[in-house]
């Protein structure tokens, strides 16, 4: 991976504010992220080439949608980033074809492979999220639910919970991390 | 695929990702300089004050920029006249364009000025005798070509 030794202590939402103007800084997001990314479309598509393929266009369109992207989640762009790879695997289902359209944009080069695209791609897509949150104590499932799925203030989120903000704050910042524990690559991917 | 491939090939679509983010970076700065040389030659050319952006270029210009553009006006003898908020050119053909669309209505066409892309031209009627063009940025407010279009090198081949 490449080394950037200034910007590898910044947070994710760091890094996207430097890379509008610096190419290095979302290659550390990237280095940080690539490889849970890739598991997460290995085990919707059960293909490797595929999985690669939508890999490289959900970067494509994280960096091309950069300036739009905004911290809801303290300072990680996980959340953001499944997003952008969730709907990269849906267009893609949708149109039969693994969607390419951000990496021909940044003329990206890459072969494209001879991906079939099956519907069972997004079978159990939203299962593998709902089921993670049910692990959650009801405390930060209700606060990840208000503050992240109905991107809700912390105050209002706080109001809602009845404690204070920072309490909440704290709930979803450990859901999140329970999350992405709970959704992490195994070894086999 | 086993996970040693897996990270090797990540680490080539990192690096792949890296030359064309550095690539699109530096379009964007020379984007930046190409609108700030053009907003300096608009400043030099009409003064300070002015809001005539569009009068960078002259009807004659427009004119010219018609078949330097697009394919379709070769030969026709383009005229145009400026519209007195300085936005549209109205344009008039003397020979009527190669018969490429049944019906010339909207039919959206680039201008070539300087071998960049310098705005465009929407088709007003339906033998496209008649057009109206755009300089810059209105261009893009039209929708005729899109941002990343404007300035860029015209290439070998028309539209």
């Amino acid at each position: 991976m490449a080394a950037h030794p200034s910007l590898e202590t910044k947070s994710d939402a760091d890094l996207l504010r430097r890379a509008r103007r610096d190419s290095a800084a979302f290659r550390v997001l990237y280095d940080r992220h690539a490889g849970r990314i890739h598991a997460f479309h290995l085990h919707r598509s059960r293909d490797a080439g595929a999985a690669m393929e939508l890999t490289a266009e959900t970067f494509a369109q994280a960096w091309l949608s950069r300036e739009r992207y905004v911290d809801h989640a303290e300072g990680t762009a996980a959340p953001w980033l499944f997003g952008i790879a969730r709907n990269v695997l849906a267009a893609s289902v949708r149109q039969r074809v693994v969607e390419r359209a951000a990496q021909e944009r940044l003329v990206l080069g890459l072969s494209p492979t001879a991906t079939t695209v099956d519907e069972t791609w997004l079978e159990g897509l939203d299962d593998d999220l709902n089921a993670a949150l049910a692990e959650l104590p009801d405390g930060q499932r209700r606060a990840i639910e208000l503050r992240i799925l109905a991107d809700q203030a912390y105050e209002d989120v706080a109001r809602e919970l009845d404690c204070t903000p920072e309490t909440a704050r704290v709930r979803v910042h450990r859901g999140l991390r329970s999350i992405r524990q709970r959704l992490a690559p195994t070894s086999n991917g | 695929m086993g996970p040693t491939n897996d990270s090797t090939d990540l680490q080539r679509l990192g690096d792949a990702l890296s030359a064309s983010t550095e690539r699109d970076v530096r379009r964007g700065r020379g984007r930046s300089v190409r609108r700030a040389a053009l907003a300096l030659a608009v400043i030099a050319v009409i003064g300070t004050g002015s809001v005539a952006a569009a009068t960078l270029l002259t009807p004659k210009q427009v004119a010219t920029a018609m078949p330097a553009g697009a394919v379709i006006f070769d030969q026709t003898d383009p005229t145009c006249t400026a519209d007195p908020a300085g936005k549209v050119f109205h344009c008039t053909l003397g020979s009527a364009p190669a018969p490429d669309e049944p019906d010339y209505t909207g039919s959206k066409q680039t201008l070539v000025a300087d071998g960049r892309i310098a705005g465009g031209c929407i088709g007003q009627d339906a033998a496209g005798m008649h057009w109206d063009c755009y300089v810059g940025q209105d261009a893009v407010d039209m929708e005729i070509i899109t941002q990343d279009f404007l300035g860029e090198p015209a290439g070998p081949s028309r539209g």
